[in-house]
């Protein structure tokens, strides 16, 4: 998936002046490229992140994604695209604790209709590529972080994305994890040409990238 | 599937405070159906009661209290029959004595608990319809001791065709039950009108006559004609009782729509309270859900699903513990033993009123579950990712 941003812009409302977290950014990623925007809390990565997941919409600017303007595209519309091209990776895994493993990943195939064995039979084969099989039917309490990240991984994976968005993956795992989880979003990256973006404020984390760009007070700049 | 398996697995996570809001909903429709069993009850036994006189005229002693046919209290004298008889457009008279089985300070009781029926038994057939009812046995042949019994007394006395029945100091003999839907039969001992006049101490006197008019008289004129007649007695037309009972069973209906709307109004703010907590505490799992694709169709369903759930599980546990309530208080307005109303639980909680409630149920409570859905649909999705739960 080709991504594009034009003078992409996101202005918060807060008393007594508006706070611009995203202040035109002009980005252009490649199809299969690993990109990592790195900078410290408050630079406006997740909102960034949001913006190009079409989490959230911009206050002026377009998102392009493969030359289609999403910014003119429905919500109906927009929500589609994140559950058939986008694979979203949160700090916090955010996996649904009343779920077992298997189910947490079956859900966004669950969400595009798949029949039910079809997930139960892609989920498991997610979770294998992750080494997870063997976890399937525990809760997520029951996990590790390290092992709930990888869950949200082969749950990221499961409607086959074309975009995987990353938002500091590695901010609630210890350094040895949270390197193993990015060589996981690494070798997806180049075995599968899957589009990775990720967020962080770990420099060597952002330096395992094939593109770094560099985030500060909502403006971006490309170092690498 | 999927749905309503995860919101089971969010009500068993929030364990106590489901338990304490089905309890609520369950002691809500437990009071919907305790209540709604009784009324109707008691105003299918009030329509009955004009049932067994349709089209016919009731005259009864004046100024008595008549609760649609039968009169509380006061007769009047066999030989009106006669002179009733005499009256132009009047086919046939039956003189009817009967009485009611209420002890000394138990007037006030709604109902009693038997009623002895007195009337010639060659009119059997004018008098009750046999359509809906069967007779296991006979009709009386020894007008001075047989009598034919309700179902219901049979059965909670263990009665037989046959079996000797002692009442006011008379020995009597069961020569046939009566069985079928009417709750007044059910509970009655149907004799001979002398046997009953003896039994009674009512020498040549009636609790009432029912006056079988011509087919082609009209009956305001001969209910007129035979009150002017015949000045110590009161006449009644099919319209004028059930205008007497009317405001009655209105007002019973009232009441119990007025009982149901205010318990389905607080059901709705008990299950809203209870799912706007839920959700607030879900708020990252609902933001993660329409981040990841889900529709807000899908958001609505899951959050309505759970309320609904509740409204279902509250619904069932208050539907028995409700017709548990209804059997207690029917026998305890009746004199019946509990364990007679349970062996025939259905004709007291009709499955209608019991679907009614059920489903109404179900319906209130998807209706209180959409205010957390609009409030899940309406929160700030880019802060509800972040938050800690």
């Amino acid at each position: 998936m080709i991504i594009e941003t034009k003078n992409l812009t996101k202005d918060y409302h807060a008393v007594p002046s508006k706070i611009r977290a995203v202040n035109k950014v002009n980005l252009r990623i490649k199809k299969g490229t690993f990109v990592s925007i790195f900078g410290p809390s408050g630079a406006g990565k997740t909102t960034l992140l949001n913006l190009i997941g079409l989490i959230d919409k911009p206050t002026l600017g377009k998102v392009f994604l493969n030359e289609c303007d999403t910014t003119v595209l429905s919500e109906n519309e927009r929500r589609k695209i994140r559950l058939t091209n986008i694979g979203f990776v949160f700090q916090t895994f955010n996996l649904l604790p009343q779920l077992t493993v298997v189910e947490n990943v079956e859900l966004p195939m669950a969400l595009m209709g798949l029949p039910q064995k079809e997930q139960r039979k892609r989920a498991l084969m997610l979770l294998e590529s992750v080494g997870l099989k063997k976890r399937s039917n525990h809760l997520p309490r029951q996990l590790s972080v390290g092992e709930m990240q990888r869950v949200a991984i082969a749950r990221a994976l499961a409607n086959a994305p074309s975009l995987i968005i990353a938002d500091e993956p590695t901010g609630e795992l210890d350094s040895k994890t949270g390197m193993e989880i990015i060589r996981l979003l690494s070798s997806l990256n180049r075995e599968k040409n899957i589009t990775v973006i990720i967020a962080t404020h770990d420099k060597r984390i952002a330096e395992i990238a094939d593109v770094i760009y560099q985030m500060q007070d909502g403006s971006i700049k490309i170092c690498q | 599937m999927r749905i309503i398996m995860m919101c089971f697995r969010n009500l068993k996570h929030r364990r106590l405070r489901t338990l304490l809001c089905i309890s609520g909903i369950a002691l809500a429709v437990a009071f919907m159906v305790g209540i709604g069993a009784t009324t109707s009850r008691i105003m299918a036994i009030i329509n009955e009661m004009n049932t067994f006189f349709k089209d016919d005229l009731v005259v009864v002693a004046r100024d008595v209290f008549v609760i649609q046919g039968f009169p509380i209290g006061g007769t009047i004298p066999e030989t009106i029959v006669n002179e009733l008889k005499e009256i132009k457009g009047v086919d046939d008279v039956i003189p009817m004595l009967f009485g009611l089985d209420l002890k000394t300070g138990e007037a006030s009781r709604i109902f009693p608990a038997n009623v002895t029926i007195g009337f010639p038994l060659e009119k059997f057939s004018l008098i009750i319809s046999m359509s809906k009812l069967q007779l296991h046995g006979q009709l009386p042949v020894n007008s001075s001791k047989d009598v034919l019994i309700g179902g219901s007394i049979a059965d909670q006395y263990n009665l037989f065709i046959g079996s000797t029945i002692h009442l006011k100091n008379r020995n009597l003999t069961v020569c046939g039950i009566l069985r079928g839907p009417s709750f007044v039969l059910s509970r009655s001992i149907v004799m001979s009108l002398k046997l009953a006049q003896e039994i009674y101490r009512y020498n040549m006197r009636i609790s009432m006559a029912i006056v079988k008019p011509d087919p082609h008289a009209d009956v305001e004129r001969l209910a007129n004609e035979i009150e002017n007649k015949i000045n110590y007695v009161m006449v009644l037309t099919e319209n004028e009782r059930n205008e007497l009972t009317a405001p009655i069973l209105d007002e019973m209906k009232l009441w119990d729509y007025g009982i149901r709307l205010t318990l389905f109004l607080m059901s709705i703010m008990l299950i809203s309270t209870v799912e706007i907590m839920n959700v607030s505490e879900s708020r990252r799992d609902f933001a993660t859900l329409i981040a990841i694709g889900a529709s807000k169709l899908s958001i609505f369903r899951m959050v309505l699903a759970e309320t609904a759930l509740i409204g279902f599980i509250g619904g069932i546990l208050g539907l028995f513990l409700g017709g548990t309530i209804a059997v207690f208080i029917a026998s305890s307005y009746t004199s019946i033993p509990a364990l007679m109303f349970i062996q025939n639980f259905f004709e007291l909680v009709s499955p209608f009123l019991a679907v009614e409630i059920l489903a109404l149920t179900i319906i209130v409570c998807c209706m209180s579950g959409v205010i957390p859905a609009i409030f899940v649909l309406k929160m700030n999705i880019n802060e509800a990712l972040r938050s800690e739960y």
